[in-house]
């Protein structure tokens, strides 16, 4: 029996995680210690060194599959057991031959490790062989597919070119693994239904959906899917805020501080979540319950070359205005490098999304799931406004609030936003506020 | 000595490297297939083709003699061996001469000589016309076997002959011993019985034709005591003796030793790869304890740019198998995906009557941990059989109990040989029993008896009754004693 890797606990709370890149392949030899593969999870990747001495015999999961943990990654032979199963088990049958005098010309051959008779003929009863025609097999080799782990949906489960193309296709294409091997592990969720195989040019640039990306895809699906999106805009003249900003940014410049905008937004967030708490909340949709939460965690959406992060502000509601700028220029930071810790990740019940220079009018800014409400914060702009009957110049924001429709009633949400947009308008509000 | 590079070069111009050469050429490479003989190797030339040729003369004669028993009258047949074995050349050189325009017209450049690996990556050949040094960055060896010599046996072509001696038809002996009751000793020994001589078959094991079915076995051996030929098993050939009147061949049976008198010895105990000469250790490629060539399931040997195919890549030593591995390193080599994962490698042998399987026997398939279940159907209640006056032996199929799987068959009988290739598919294709009792088959034909094999091991035979599988209902008895 070869010894089994298993996927170790990783982080609390982590109970899968997808494979990023295998450092070996099957017939490697391995010291102990030798780092065998990068796993991703929601919360950081991790490296997961080999705890014996040995030689691959089986990597059990593909790059980009979801493996669970406390479930074997991969087989190792340990010395002295490859001898072992090189066992002659030839499939073949033994053909009729003429009687050797000498036992010249008889007798299987052993096959050599390569074979896959290797691995089998060593009791336990036969492992059942997909059932695929010659033209199927070639065709599963040619595209790389592994028989085995094909379901196939010909009569009496044999497996079908298109069954073969499939595969191939979600293990390209979708944000699903391929369905459950025919060994018996547990079947994964059934793969929505099944996207139609997209005609590819021999010029395309092809790119897996893999690590961050496909996080992200699966993250906004599920919020698309789920929440039922509901984007209220309005415009805020932020003149005043950018007169205090200013005179702060002086202040702050001279304690190695850079302000921005952020801390202030952020502020104001705060101090209307805590005028509309329903705004401030988890959904769980497994057991069908809204958590108001008491704490302040704002999750701050920041770009990185990988794709979208979203690191955490804790406890936003007890940071002065100079902590919040000081944390969210450090977030910014880390998460450009790609250093982001873990324990800045998750957690956070309302978000914060600015695209900064790139900012827009307006937009219908994505909820991050199962948070039930997402602020953007667009471009400032001077623009002509009616001021008592006069049109003056002003510099003018609009902010986008996307909403849980189904957990924050419009109302609640168009309040919510005014509440916000008083304080960013008289910024003199928040000092009342300010911790 | 003129350099010359390839793509690739095949060494032997058998079955497999033929083949090889062939697909290579298709594929876009520029191949080299070196010869030192003819080509098409063994088998066109003094195995499987020549042998068949006679066979089916030998048949012919067979039916001449038994056609009164339907009405039939004529002379007694004579056989004109110069005409006959001018026809099996006749045969032998149409095939090779195929083979050459086959070559040719895929751009295949032949180099006939003898091949010694000088590098991985080079060999130098040497021939009649000339001597090259032929470089590739991959190399099929596909040499073959040979026969397996006996002490006391030497081969002279006159008196003891091999299989390559046998076929050429030099005489109709009066008295032919065959040493090796194998497929080959059968084949042939059966020809000659059937030209007219008298035939004893000398074998060692306790059984003649080891490795097939017993049962299948017996159906062979009533033909030869039918034809009363001598099988002699369990007995051991020790050595011969000539004197004025001919040879008496030795040999010692439970410790007794009897003379056999005759006047022809035909030796055939086996073949043994062949190796010899081509300086596979010097390139360093890894040879197996009995001489084989050890290969990976890509035909690639210990060193990478050398592949090995065929009889000297190991068991079953069959001409087919030659081929199929002649294309998978060939489109191995093309940069394909190709790699053995055949299901079913039949063999036929084409004794009276003929023998054929494929896939797994009952045992085998028990040894593997399935459990079988079986399903005969004797030629004796097949209309065409009984039509053709063929009615000896029987198609026997295994599959599993748990699945309905179809396993193997084999199949003693009239044409076994072709009637194996819908086994063969069938099994490929991962047929079901069902499968197969569910396919319409034409009436009346012997494929029939595959169709009712697989329904008997359902239970559902339509032309035998069910007897052994199923308990039978009481009411069901007066039928089945019927």
């Amino acid at each position: 029996m070869p010894y089994q890797l298993i996927l170790p606990d990783i982080g609390e709370g982590v109970v899968e995680a997808e494979i990023q890149q295998w450092f070996v392949k099957p017939g490697d030899a391995v010291r102990e210690d030798q780092p065998i593969v990068e796993v991703m999870t929601d919360k950081a990747t991790v490296t997961i060194p080999s705890p014996r001495q040995g030689r691959v015999a089986r990597l059990l999961w593909k790059e980009g599959e979801l493996a669970k943990v406390h479930e074997p990654l991969l087989e190792l032979e340990l010395e002295g057991e490859a001898a072992a199963r090189d066992v002659p088990g030839s499939r073949e049958v033994a053909p009729p031959r003429p009687s050797p005098r000498d036992g010249e010309g008889d007798a299987p051959r052993a096959p050599l490790p390569l074979s896959r008779e290797a691995g089998e003929g060593q009791g336990g009863g036969p492992r059942p062989r997909a059932l695929a025609a010659p033209a199927v097999r070639a065709l599963a080799r040619q595209l790389g597919v592994d028989l085995q782990a094909v379901p196939g949906t010909g009569p009496g489960g044999r497996v079908t070119k298109e069954d073969v193309n499939g595969t191939r296709n979600l293990v390209n294409g979708a944000a699903h693994p391929p369905a459950s091997t025919r060994s018996g592990a547990p079947a994964p969720l059934p793969p929505s239904p099944q996207p139609p195989a997209i005609s590819s040019a021999a010029e395309d640039e092809v790119i897996p959906l893999r690590g961050l990306r496909r996080r992200i895809a699966e993250h906004m699906a599920i919020s698309k899917h789920s929440a039922a999106h509901f984007t209220f805009v309005e415009q805020v003249d932020v003149t005043e805020l950018t007169r205090v900003k200013e005179r702060i940014a002086a202040a702050a410049r001279e304690q190695g501080v850079k302000i921005t905008f952020l801390p202030f937004i952020v502020k104001a967030a705060v101090a209307a979540l805590k005028k509309h708490p329903s705004l401030n909340a988890v959904i769980d949709e497994a057991r069908q319950e809204i958590h108001r939460k008491k704490t302040f965690h704002l999750g701050i959406a920041s770009s990185t070359e990988q794709g979208l992060v979203v690191p955490v502000v804790r406890d936003a509601d007890r940071r002065s205005l100079l902590d919040l700028a000081r944390e969210i220029e450090r977030l910014g930071a880390d998460t450009k490098a790609g250093k982001v810790r873990r324990e800045d990740l998750g957690g956070s019940s309302f978000t914060i999304t600015s695209l900064g220079a790139l900012g827009g009018l307006f937009a219908t800014p994505i909820i991050n799931h199962p948070e039930v409400a997402i602020l953007g914060v667009h471009r400032i702009r001077p623009t002509p406004v009616v001021r008592d009957g006069q049109v003056v110049v002003r510099d003018v924001m609009h902010v986008s609030l996307s909403f849980d429709h189904r957990i924050v009633d419009g109302h609640a949400g168009a309040a919510f936003a005014y509440a916000l947009i008083g304080y960013l308008e008289d910024p003199n509000l928040l000092f009342m506020e300010l911790v | 000595m003129e350099t010359r590079s390839f793509d690739a070069v095949v060494v032997g111009a058998g079955p497999g490297g033929y083949v090889a050469a062939i697909r290579l050429a298709q594929l876009g490479k520029k191949a080299a297939l070196v010869e030192k003989e003819s080509l098409g190797g063994v088998c066109l030339n003094w195995g499987c083709i020549p042998s068949k040729a006679l066979i089916a003369a030998a048949n012919l004669v067979d039916e001449i003699r038994g056609a009164a028993d339907r009405g039939i009258l004529t002379e007694p047949p004579r056989v004109d061996v110069e005409k006959l074995r001018a026809f099996k050349d006749q045969v032998v050189k149409k095939l090779v001469g195929g083979v050459g325009t086959l070559e040719k017209g895929n751009g295949v450049e032949v180099v006939r000589g003898t091949a010694r690996f000088v590098a991985p990556n080079a060999v130098e050949v040497k021939g009649e016309k000339g001597e090259w040094r032929l470089e590739a960055p991959a190399f099929i060896v596909a040499t073959g076997a040979r026969t397996i010599q006996i002490p006391g046996f030497e081969i002279d072509g006159k008196d003891v002959w091999s299989a390559r001696e046998a076929v050429d038809l030099p005489e109709i002996p009066k008295h032919l011993v065959v040493i090796g009751g194998g497929i080959i000793g059968l084949e042939l020994g059966t020809v000659y019985a059937k030209l007219g001589s008298k035939l004893t078959v000398v074998e060692a094991l306790p059984q003649i034709l080891t490795g097939v079915d017993p049962e299948a076995v017996r159906v062979v051996q009533k033909n030869l005591r039918q034809r009363e030929a001598t099988v002699l098993v369990s007995a051991k050939a020790k050595g011969l003796s000539r004197d004025g009147n001919g040879l008496t061949v030795k040999i010692e049976i439970d410790g007794k030793e009897q003379g056999i008198a005759c006047d022809k010895v035909l030796v055939a105990v086996g073949m043994r790869p062949d190796a010899s000469g081509l300086g596979l250790d010097a390139a360093g490629v890894k040879l197996g304890p009995k001489g084989y060539v050890e290969v990976n399931e890509r035909y690639q040997t210990s060193v990478p740019s050398i592949y090995c195919i065929g009889d000297l890549s190991g068991p079953p030593l069959l001409a087919h198998k030659a081929s199929k591995e002649g294309e998978i390193a060939a489109e191995v080599i093309a940069g394909h995906k190709s790699l053995r994962d055949w299901v079913a490698m039949p063999a036929a042998v084409f004794t009276d009557p003929e023998v054929a399987t494929v896939g797994l026997s009952e045992e085998e398939a028990r040894a593997k941990g399935y459990e079988p279940v079986v399903g005969k159907f004797g030629f004796g209640a097949l209309g065409r059989a009984i039509a053709i006056d063929h009615t000896d032996g029987f198609v026997k199929v295994v599959g599993d109990k748990a699945s309905g799987l179809l396993l193997g068959a084999t199949i003693v009988g009239p044409e076994a040989s072709d009637l194996i290739a819908e086994a063969a598919l069938a099994l490929e294709m991962g047929a079901y029993l069902e499968d197969v009792a569910l396919t319409v088959h034409a009436h009346p034909t012997l494929p029939e008896g595959f169709m009712e094999a697989c329904k008997a091991a359902l239970g559902e035979a339509i032309h035998a009754l069910n007897r052994p599988e199923r308990p039978r209902k009481p009411e069901a008895r007066p039928a089945a004693r019927a």
